[in-house]
């Protein structure tokens, strides 16, 4: 028995998996990458895991961005076809 | 042809996976094999056996602790590898990117910064030290120590952090979660314990218990460290750049 | 009679909240550049997040939790304003123009022309 949050959280957590691959702009790609981690902090939440929600939330979308962004930037930010 | 042969597989490995999922004992059922094995032990005994009342932080210490020392070397191997391609920042040859850019620093954002960085702290080094009552521990603790570094390197530029935190002292503070594990593990060693025990039975019955979590909150305190000083040297190691 | 208005107050500002937010979504997608954009997405966070967790802390009735709320809304309200204000600031530095809703159609040759 899902109750209807989890239910929205798991699409929209799809919906992003799905955003992530299929985006071409790589800063675009690590922006929604974002959201997918913030997401997934929630759904561990749910699960009522607050120790991984806490380190999803710091890791995954905090650092990893930020180093995503930093090599984007030193590189090229269009994936090419 | 080629592309044909692909579907089948992929159409093989589908009903692989859709039998597995069928196999598999349903969800939440308390006749699983994980609810019946071995955690009505973590359950009944975590708490007293594994020393802190935040039943996670006791697992992953205390029963779990070579998979815990494990993961911390994973860290530590990753900074290894990131320094040995990238380099170290030098202060005096090199600056950051954002530096570099056309666009000065904004007042606000500095003053904001400024007002924010060491509550930012003070809340990651709560979490480091009260992982073993509630949720929270010394990874959580470390990347939020790590982002908050990232934050002032962003806003107060790359010389004051990179002088700040020099490397005479990163480099211990990089080294303190394996060297943290490994100074608990011997001490039960020389306890003559199990690498990793942290009841010892050497100290007095009384203060067992206070020792035990002494050892807890050290190797939290030195995995936050360590992981925080990885993520804040693995930034500026990325974020350099030659000065002209 | 208390639990009657507490129980008002927050389907009041829980709205409040709602409305924010749908309407910061809602100018999100639909508004045409990088100010208009942001001036809709900080107004979500702001006063959608900061009256959600007023919400909450009346809810609670300003226990030890209630208040922890308050400090919650005070660092969203602080940080997304800032964050706005530096994005803003940085895409002016970098010379995106503003939109501007009265594009000159009629060039000045074409109405030369017109006129003759």
């Amino acid at each position: 028995m899902l109750r209807s949050l989890d239910v929205i959280l798991l699409v929209f957590l799809l919906v992003t998996a799905v955003g992530v691959v299929r985006t071409k702009d790589l800063l675009g790609a690590s922006i929604i990458f974002s959201a997918y981690s913030f997401t997934m902090a929630i759904v561990w939440q749910q699960l009522s895991a607050p120790d991984l929600a806490l380190t999803e939330a710091a890791v995954g979308a905090g650092v990893t961005t930020v180093l995503f962004l930093i090599t984007i930037s030193r590189t090229v930010r269009r994936e090419d076809e | 042809m080629k592309k044909g042969l692909v579907v089948f597989a992929l159409f093989l490995l589908w009903i692989l996976l859709v039998y597995t999922v069928i196999v598999l004992p349903p969800m939440g059922s308390p006749e699983n094999p994980t609810n019946t094995h071995i955690i009505p032990r973590y359950l009944e005994k975590g708490v007293e056996e594994g020393g802190a009342h935040n039943l996670v932080t006791g697992i992953i210490l205390n029963y779990r602790g070579f998979d815990t020392m494990g993961e911390v070397t994973v860290i530590f191997v990753a900074l290894t590898c990131v320094l040995a391609v990238l380099g170290r920042e030098n202060i005096l040859r090199h600056t950051s990117k954002a530096e570099v850019s056309s666009v000065e620093k904004s007042v606000i954002v500095k003053c904001v910064v400024r007002f924010l960085a060491p509550f930012i702290i003070l809340f990651a080094f709560y979490i480091i030290l009260h992982g073993a009552e509630s949720p929270g521990g010394g990874f959580q603790g470390g990347a939020i120590l790590g982002a908050s570094v990232i934050i002032i390197t962003l806003t107060f530029g790359f010389a004051l952090v990179a002088k700040k935190l020099s490397l005479k002292y990163r480099v211990l503070f990089e080294s303190a979660g394996p060297l943290s594990f490994f100074i608990a593990g011997m001490v039960a060693i020389f306890c003559g314990q199990n690498f990793l025990t942290y009841l010892l039975p050497c100290v007095a019955h009384t203060y067992q218990d206070f020792v035990r979590h002494l050892l807890l909150i050290m190797v939290e305190i030195g995995i936050g460290v360590g992981g925080g000083a990885a993520i804040s040297s693995i930034f500026l190691a990325m974020e350099k750049v030659e000065k002209e | 009679m208390l639990d009657i208005i507490i129980n008002t107050l927050v389907i009041i500002f829980s709205c409040l909240g709602i409305f924010f937010f749908l309407v910061g979504t809602l100018g999100l997608v639909r508004l045409p550049d990088v100010y208009t954009r942001l001036h809709a997405s900080t107004k979500c966070d702001t006063l959608g997040a900061g009256s959600i967790l007023f919400a909450l802390a009346i809810y609670e009735r300003f226990s030890v939790n209630g208040l922890k709320m308050i400090v919650l809304a005070f660092l969203v309200m602080v940080m997304s304003s800032t964050t706005g204000h530096a994005i803003s600031r940085a895409a002016y530095k970098v010379g995106i123009t503003p939109w501007r809703k009265s594009v000159p159609t009629v060039f000045p040759e074409e109405e030369g022309e017109n006129v003759t």
